[in-house]
């Protein structure tokens, strides 16, 4: 791992991005944009999975995703630049890995809802019970991304966890 | 006065305090609270500016609510982490800047709220929002997107 | 109408001093040390104050060279909520305390600060016995 990281701080693009000090705020700030699109498009599809909302059909909830994986794309470039500028601060920070595992279980998650629980509340319409699976994937979607969330910004303050 | 704010029990504890529980959960809560109120204002622009066209902008209503308890968390949060650093953040411009960009938006977001309840309360689901409604949306998310911005760059300037 | 127009002359006034505030950063301007990661720097004197707080920690020492002139030093860390578990306390570090440190120099021109620095007695050595000379992790931006 500390020769990859060694090898990364290397090249051309990790110094890039150290020397041109512009570019780190820059993408803090999409990142923080971002962060809230995903909290609100998906979060407002969770809650409409869980049984509040109810007025609203499902189907119809779900139509603002694009803009969530459009904050999604900018947390996870924004992000790759962190990584690629200053690798060492993540590689050795509990609070990062921890990170890593709230993506995917919000990622796995999304996956579980694609594949199975998605063909049974497509049709529902206002006023419409969710079933239990779709009301747990709407608990886990929210915990994981909350999750996603607060690791990342305690990595300033868990680092030495290790 | 703001070298006196900092010197407060409160304020030096949320400064010093090497616990967890203390300045990192304080900024993080912060930063759950914008993530629900860009979030959720994100949600309603959106919608008056033509997305999502099958749900009833009243409908969205709730979220309104949900707006004004994550913007209690953060005032409480922005107020604690101001007093840690008082003397600092009082001479910096761009928090100044952060906060009229926030006053703006949340009189967007009522604004906002009130146009949903008397323009669109009865419309069907797919018919178009108010050209008011659209302008506030615009608006709305351009002056969140500078909140966090501003916000930002209070680490750096 | 009213409305629209005060919506409209707003979103302009507010939009101008969003674009006002991004400009001092794209121009590299900052309050804030930035700190130039290709170079290093390094120097030994004594503590004459220790910030421990959050989100960053100051480390201020003095040097003195073979003329007697004295520079202050100004070494930023993390968080104390993070130094804390380097295995330092508000008390490690007292005003008197003799170190050398080693790091990255600051851009701002005439300053003398660094960070990301390695934290030694002068002799070397841990300034905790057996504990750690640099953060695990730097201050990121």
């Amino acid at each position: 791992m500390d020769a990859f990281i060694a090898w990364l701080q290397a090249t051309r693009l990790s110094q890039a991005i150290v020397y041109y000090t512009w570019i780190w705020p820059a993408c803090e700030t999409l990142h923080f944009i971002g962060l809230a699109l995903v909290i609100g498009i998906v979060g407002f599809f969770d809650l409409r999975l869980i049984g509040f909302f109810r007025r609203v059909s499902v189907s119809a909830a779900r139509e603002l995703m694009p803009f969530a994986i459009g904050g999604f794309a900018l947390n996870l470039s924004s992000g790759l630049v962190f990584l690629i500028g200053h690798p060492e601060q993540y590689a050795h920070n509990i609070a990062w890995w921890y990170k890593v595992g709230s993506l995917a279980l919000a990622g796995l998650n999304a996956a579980i809802f694609e594949t199975w629980v998605d063909a049974k509340t497509i049709h529902l319409g206002p006023g419409d019970e969710t079933p239990a699976s779709a009301k747990a994937i709407g608990i886990v979607s929210i915990l994981a991304w909350f999750s996603v969330l607060v690791w990342g910004r305690m990595l300033p303050f868990v680092g030495n966890a290790f | 006065m703001m070298a006196w704010i900092e010197s407060t029990g409160l304020a030096t504890w949320v400064r010093e305090s090497p616990s967890l529980w203390a300045y990192p959960t304080i900024l993080t809560l912060h930063t759950v609270g914008l993530g629900i109120v860009v979030g959720a204002s994100a949600v309603v622009d959106f919608r008056l500016l033509g997305f999502a066209r099958r749900v009833k902008p009243i409908d969205l209503s709730p979220l309104f609510g949900l707006m004004v308890w994550a913007f209690l968390l953060n005032a409480t949060t922005g107020v604690l982490l101001f007093i840690a650093d008082a003397t600092t953040k009082s001479r910096q411009p761009v928090f100044y800047v952060k906060l009229s960009l926030i006053f703006v938006a949340l009189w967007c977001t009522f604004a906002t709220r009130r146009i949903i309840r008397e323009e669109t309360p009865d419309a069907s689901p797919a018919s178009a929002s108010s050209p008011n409604g659209a302008r506030l949306a615009v608006v709305s998310l351009l002056l969140w997107a500078g909140a966090i911005t501003a916000g930002r760059l209070m680490a750096y300037m | 109408m009213n409305l629209r127009r005060w919506i409209e002359v707003g979103s302009v006034a507010v939009i101008g001093m969003v674009g006002l505030t991004a400009v001092p950063a794209i121009a590299h301007h900052s309050a804030a040390p930035f700190y130039d990661a290709t170079k290093k720097v390094s120097a030994q004197g004594s503590v004459t104050r220790f910030l421990f707080k959050n989100p960053h920690s100051f480390l201020y020492f003095e040097s003195s060279d073979d003329k007697g002139q004295k520079t202050e030093w100004q070494i930023e860390l993390g968080p104390a909520a993070s130094l804390t578990r380097t295995g330092w306390t508000p008390e490690t570090l007292k005003p008197g305390t003799a170190i050398k440190a080693e790091g990255q120099p600051s851009r701002a021109e005439g300053s003398h600060g660094m960070c990301c620095a390695k934290i030694t007695k002068p002799d070397g050595s841990p300034i905790v016995a057996g504990g750690r000379v640099t953060e695990e992790q730097q201050p990121p931006r």
